[in-house]
């Protein structure tokens, strides 16, 4: 049985409030008077003219039946609406959690502000020393140990085609984009260790070894 | 419905025998009791219905209010902190329900209040107090009173402000005390004097002839040779 509402009832009324209107609060020193016999009076024209008629009731049967569809007070069934409400509630609480423990464990700040942990435990890039103009078997001796200790790698661009070998000039850039550091070297060693000795001053080695700190 | 700051959500206590009674029945109908609603509404339901017929002034209306009131107060029962004051705590609804009825009666007819209020006399157009009462319900002595009469004194009491009109339907004609009425309308006893002060100051100058006449038929009678 469908439940008894008026057409008109507001969703925001609340019958169990006090009756609403303007809370008027008697003036400073207001005293109310006895009864006057004008009160009495009024209250009999009132009375009169509003009685209810005699006999005046309500249909039980109808509320009887009404009453008995009804759960027993406090303990209502959940309403359609109280449902979706504790399942939306239910879902906004699991995502608030997974959104907490995701931003807990990743901490503060955005991926690209975090350091790169990967970049950090890595074995350090090797240096890529290009050398230009000169023969690969004539790479100079401290080249080659860091080669050998992996501390550069050391490669030999491709010069354009054509184009030969100037002394005079450095490489061409697009030849060694990723080079380091590009040696024009018109000193070509031996590869004759210097057996504890710096490299010669003005040799490619004695460049690359001041460049690199050793 | 906002609720007025300070306002008690329920009425205060009220020991007495009835309520003590009010409050064993609402215990048992918690406690899975249905019978013992019933007893409630059969205690309840000729006052409720007389404020809700003066409220309403149609029979229909006033039946339907109190019906949906009950049930409203049936459904939140548990929520009544003090079950002794189920009488009062009921009479709040069926007021506010009333009043609420009344303003959306009015928007749904597209009439102003004073006219629904003159329509609603017990001759009136739309809703005959003839045409709904059963064949066991009877016109009270009081229908002698005119219709034009009526109508006037209905008028006077539809143009009061809620609260008025609902204070003096419950002391000056449903003779209850002030401190109940106070519950209803959740408000201090002053306020409820100051109510009632207000509405019968209002009424006494717009109903300033019939009430003439009504003191001296008294007074009439009171001199009348015996």
């Amino acid at each position: 049985m469908n439940r008894t509402t008026h057409p008109f009832d507001d969703d925001a009324f609340d019958p169990l409030a006090p009756v609403s209107g303007a809370d008027e609060t008697p003036p400073a020193g207001f005293d109310a008077a006895t009864d006057s016999p004008a009160d009495d009076a009024l209250a009999d024209l009132l009375s009169r003219a509003t009685q209810p008629p005699t006999g005046l009731r309500i249909d039980h049967a109808r509320l009887g039946l009404m009453l008995a569809a009804e759960p027993l007070p406090g303990r209502r069934r959940p309403q359609p609406g109280r449902i979706f409400r504790l399942v939306a509630t239910s879902l906004a609480a699991a995502a608030a959690i997974v959104i907490t423990t995701v931003v807990v464990l990743r901490g503060p700040g955005t991926p690209a502000q975090k350091p790169d942990t990967a970049a950090l435990t890595a074995e350090p890039r090797p240096l890529r020393v290009a050398r230009v103009g000169v023969d690969p078997t004539t790479a100079g001796e401290l080249v080659a140990n860091s080669a050998r200790e992996g501390k550069a790698e050391v490669f030999y661009p491709r010069l354009p085609a054509g184009e030969a070998i100037n002394d005079n000039a450095p490489a061409p850039s697009t030849s060694t984009p990723d080079a380091s550091i590009v040696l024009i070297d018109y000193t070509p060693l031996t590869g004759t260790p210097y057996g504890g000795t710096p490299p010669p001053a003005g040799s490619t080695d004695a460049a690359l070894s001041s460049f690199m700190g050793q | 419905m906002k609720r007025g700051r300070g306002e008690p959500r329920q009425p205060p206590a009220q020991p007495d025998e009835s309520a003590q009674r009010d409050a064993a029945l609402v215990v048992r109908t918690l406690a899975g009791d249905r019978t013992a609603f019933d007893d409630l509404v059969r205690a309840h339901e000729k006052q409720a219905l007389a404020v809700a017929y003066r409220l309403l002034n149609r029979v229909a209306d006033a039946q339907e209010v109190v019906q949906d009131a009950l049930l409203k107060a049936y459904r939140a029962l548990d929520t009544l902190e003090n079950p002794q004051v189920f009488g009062s705590w009921l009479l709040r609804i069926v007021s506010n329900l009333s009043l609420n009825y009344r303003r959306s009666r009015a928007r749904r007819t597209g009439l102003s209040l004073e006219d629904s209020g003159r329509q609603d006399s017990h001759g009136g157009q739309n809703e005959s107090l003839l045409n709904v009462l059963t064949s066991d319900q009877q016109l009270p002595e009081e229908e002698l009173m005119t219709e034009e009469l009526r109508g006037r004194i209905r008028e006077a009491l539809e143009e009061l402000p809620d609260r008025q009109r609902t204070a003096l339907v419950l002391f000056s004609i449903e003779k209850m005390p002030q401190k109940q009425v106070a519950d209803v309308l959740g408000c201090s006893v002053e306020a409820v004097k100051w109510h009632v002060f207000s509405a019968r100051k209002k009424l006494k100058e717009k109903l300033k002839l019939e009430l003439s006449d009504l003191m001296d038929s008294d007074d009439e009678q009171d001199n009348a040779p015996i």
